[in-house]
C-alpha cells in the first residue's frame, strides 16, 4: 500500500467495486452474521448493529486496499468483536432466552412456534456453554472448521472436540428424559 | 449530533470540559470579587449573597451535572456498564439538586428528606457507580495496585470514618439529624476509598480523558469529604470561623467538580465520533 | 484403537484432512463401534439441523438491512472524503493509529500496558480487536465504533449504531 492518494475517478470506481463486493457478501451472508448476532447479543437491534458495523468495516478494509482472504471469518469475527461484552453480560444473567430476541418485526407472531422454540432454547440450547453455542451457531451457519477457528480464536483440533461435546450434552438430555422422543418425532415428522 | 466539522476538527472547538472549567472559574472570580468587595464595604450584605445568588450558582452548577450526567448517560446502551455507572451518578446528581432546592423549603419534614437524599442516599447511589467502574477496570486486567500515596489517605478516611461514628455512638443519637449523620459517614469512607481506587487505575494508564473524568471524581468527593469534617469540627470549636462562607465553597467546588466529570466522559465519546 | 469423538466429528462433517480421512474411513469399515457412532452421530445432526430450522424460521434481520448498510456506506464516503481520511499504510502506520487514540482516551501508557496484559499472541493478530474491548467499555458501542473507523481509515462517518439500542 502506497501513500499516494487515489485519483478521484479511480476512487470513484474503488468505491463501486467494494460496494458490489458487499451486497453479494451481504446477500450470502447477512441472515446467518444476524443469527450469531441474536446468540450473542440476545437483542435484535444489538445484532443488526453489529452486522451493519461489520459491513461498513469490511468496505473501509476493502475500499482502503486490504485484501480479506476469508471474508465470511472476517465478517463473523467482527461481530463476535463487536458483541463480546454483551455475550459475557448475558451469560451472567441468562434471562433472555433466544426465543424472545427472536421474533419477526414484520410478521404476526407464531404462539405455537414459539412455544417450540422457547422448549428448544431451554433444554439444548440452555446446556451449552457460551463457547460450544457460539460453536454450534457457526457451524449450523455453514463456517468450515478453519474459519470457526479463525473466529473464535482457537485451534482447528479444538473445534472437532467443542463439536462433539456439544453432541454428547445433546444426546444425553435426549436420553434423560422420555418425553424426548416425542418431541423427536414431532420435530423429524418424515424421519427415515 | 456531532455535525462533520471541515479541516483540523480538533483545533477549533473548545472542548466541554473546558466550558465547565471557564464557567467555574468566571464565577469564583466574580463571586470572590464580590465577597471581597461586600465584606470592605456592605459587610451586613454578605449573607445575603451567600443565601441567593450564592445558592443559585450552586444549584446552576448542579442542574449542569445533572444535564451532564444525563447525556454521558446517552452515550451507552442500558446493558453497558458504563451506562449503569452513569445511571446512578445522574440519580445521586438528582439527589444532590433536589436538596439544594429543598434547602429553600420552611417546615421540618422537608428538611429531614433533604438531609436523607443530599447525604446517605446521595452517596449510596455514587458508591454504587463507582463499585460498577472498579469492577469494569478490573474486568479490563489493567488495574494495578494501589500505591503508598494512596494507602495513606485511605487509611486517613477509614480511621476518621471509625472516629466518627464511635464519637457519635458515645454522645448517642438522639436526634434524627445525628442518625442520618451516622449513616452517611461510613458510606462517604467507604466512597472516599472507592474514588482513589478508581483514580490510581485511571491513572496507571496515564493521563487520558477517562483519566481527568475520574479525576474530577475524586476531587469532587475528596472536596466534599473534607468540607463536610471542616464545618462538622468547626460547629464543634469555640473559634468563630466563617462557617457560611466555608461550606458555601465547599458546596461550590464539589458541586463544579461534579459537573465536570461527566464533561470530560462526554467530551471523550464525542471526540472519537468526530 | 478407537476413533475419538473429536475426530468422529470432525469426520461427519468431512472436515478430516485426505490422509487422515482416509485413515478414519478404513478403520470405520472394520470397527463396528465406531461405524455405529458415526451412524449415530449423522441421525443426531439430522435432529440439530431440524432444531435449527426452527430458529432460523424464527431469527430473520430485518428487510432493509441491505439498504441500511448502503446508505451507511454512503454517509461514510462523503464525510470520508470531506474530512480527507487516509487508509492506513501499513501495520506500523496502524498501531500508531491505535496508539494516537489510546493515548487520547486512556493515557501514554496504555499501549503499554495493553501489550503487557493480553500480548498478541500471533503476529497476525488484528491490533484493532485487541482495542476494541478496551474502547467499548469505557466509551460506549457506539462512540467505539467511530473511533475504530477513524483508526482504519482516518475519518469516521455518521456514528452506524442508533442512539437507543438497547
Amino acid at each position: 500500500m502506497t501513500e499516494n492518494r487515489p485519483s478521484p475517478e479511480g476512487a470513484d470506481w474503488c468505491a463501486e467495486t467494494t460496494e458490489r463486493e458487499i451486497i453479494l457478501l451481504y446477500r450470502e451472508n447477512a441472515a446467518g452474521l444476524f443469527r450469531y448476532g441474536v446468540v450473542l447479543a440476545r437483542n435484535r437491534e444489538a445484532a443488526q448493529d453489529a452486522v451493519q458495523e461489520a459491513f461498513l468495516r469490511y468496505f473501509i478494509a476493502r475500499n482502503g486496499g486490504q485484501e480479506v482472504e476469508r471474508p465470511k471469518a472476517w465478517l463473523f469475527q467482527v461481530v463476535r468483536n463487536l458483541l463480546l461484552d454483551s455475550l459475557k453480560a448475558s451469560t451472567k444473567r441468562r434471562e433472555v432466552g433466544l426465543e424472545a430476541a427472536c421474533g419477526r418485526a414484520d410478521a404476526r407472531p407464531d404462539p405455537e412456534s414459539e412455544y417450540r422454540l422457547a422448549e428448544m432454547s431451554r433444554r439444548y440450547w440452555g446446556l451449552l456453554s457460551p463457547r460450544e453455542l457460539e460453536c454450534f451457531r457457526l457451524r449450523a451457519e455453514g463456517l468450515r472448521y478453519q474459519e470457526i477457528a479463525e473466529v473464535l480464536v482457537l485451534r482447528p483440533g479444538t473445534v472437532g472436540a467443542l463439536l462433539a461435546r456439544v453432541q454428547k450434552k445433546i444426546r444425553e438430555e435426549h436420553e434423560g428424559s422420555r418425553r424426548a422422543a416425542v418431541f423427536v418425532e414431532r420435530e423429524l415428522p418424515h424421519a427415515p | 449530533m456531532p455535525k462533520a466539522i471541515t479541516g483540523d476538527p480538533q483545533a477549533s472547538r473548545v472542548s466541554l470540559p473546558q466550558v465547565v472549567i471557564r464557567a467555574t472559574v468566571a464565577a469564583l472570580v466574580c463571586g470572590g470579587g464580590g465577597v471581597v468587595w461586600l465584606a470592605a464595604s456592605h459587610s451586613q450584605w454578605l449573607p445575603l449573597f451567600f443565601a441567593v445568588p450564592g445558592r443559585l450558582i450552586v444549584i446552576a452548577l448542579n442542574l449542569a451535572g445533572l444535564g451532564l450526567s444525563l447525556a454521558a448517560r446517552r452515550q451507552f446502551s442500558r446493558s453497558e456498564p458504563l451506562g449503569v455507572v452513569w445511571s446512578l451518578v445522574a440519580l445521586a446528581a438528582a439527589c444532590h439538586l433536589a436538596g439544594g432546592v429543598l434547602w429553600q423549603m420552611e417546615g421540618a419534614g422537608w428538611q429531614r428528606l433533604r438531609l436523607v437524599l443530599a447525604g446517605p442516599v446521595q452517596t449510596l447511589l455514587l458508591a454504587a457507580g463507582l463499585a460498577v467502574a472498579l469492577r469494569i477496570y478490573r474486568r479490563s486486567g489493567l488495574q494495578g495496585r494501589p500505591r503508598f500515596a494512596d494507602w495513606l489517605p485511605m487509611g486517613v478516611a477509614a480511621g476518621f470514618t471509625v472516629w466518627a461514628i464511635y464519637d457519635l455512638l458515645l454522645a448517642g443519637p438522639a436526634t434524627f439529624e445525628g442518625a442520618v449523620v451516622l449513616v452517611d459517614i461510613p458510606l462517604l469512607g467507604l466512597l472516599l476509598i472507592e474514588a482513589i481506587l478508581v483514580r490510581r487505575y485511571s491513572l496507571r494508564m496515564g493521563g487520558g480523558l477517562i483519566a481527568q473524568c475520574w479525576g474530577a471524581f475524586t476531587a469532587a468527593i475528596l472536596v466534599s469529604f473534607v468540607g463536610d469534617v471542616a464545618v462538622w469540627l468547626f460547629a464543634h470549636s469555640p473559634v468563630p470561623v466563617p462557617l457560611t462562607a466555608t461550606s458555601w465553597y465547599v458546596w461550590f467546588l464539589a458541586s463544579a467538580a461534579y459537573a465536570l466529570a461527566p464533561a470530560y466522559q462526554v467530551e471523550a465519546c464525542r471526540r472519537a465520533s468526530i | 484403537m478407537h476413533l475419538d469423538a473429536g475426530t468422529l466429528a470432525a469426520y461427519s462433517d468431512g472436515e478430516l484432512s485426505e490422509p487422515a480421512a482416509g485413515r478414519a474411513a478404513r478403520h470405520l469399515k472394520s470397527c463396528r463401534r465406531c461405524a455405529e457412532e458415526a451412524e449415530r452421530i449423522r441421525a443426531e445432526r439430522e435432529v440439530a439441523l431440524a432444531a435449527d430450522a426452527l430458529f432460523r424460521l424464527q431469527c430473520v434481520p430485518p428487510q432493509d438491512g441491505l439498504e441500511r448498510v448502503r446508505s451507511c456506506i454512503q454517509e461514510w464516503l462523503r464525510s470520508a472524503a470531506a474530512g480527507g481520511a487516509m487508509p492506513a499504510s501499513s501495520a506500523a502506520d496502524l498501531r500508531r493509529r491505535i496508539g494516537a487514540q489510546l493515548e487520547l482516551y486512556f493515557g501514554s501508557e496504555t499501549a503499554a500496558l495493553l501489550e503487557k496484559v493480553a500480548p498478541s499472541r500471533r503476529p497476525a493478530d488484528d491490533p484493532i480487536a485487541a482495542v476494541e474491548p478496551l474502547l467499548t467499555a469505557f466509551l460506549g458501542r457506539k462512540a467505539a465504533a467511530a473511533a475504530i473507523r477513524q483508526i482504519m481509515a482516518g475519518g469516521a462517518g455518521r456514528p452506524t449504531l442508533a442512539p437507543d439500542a438497547a
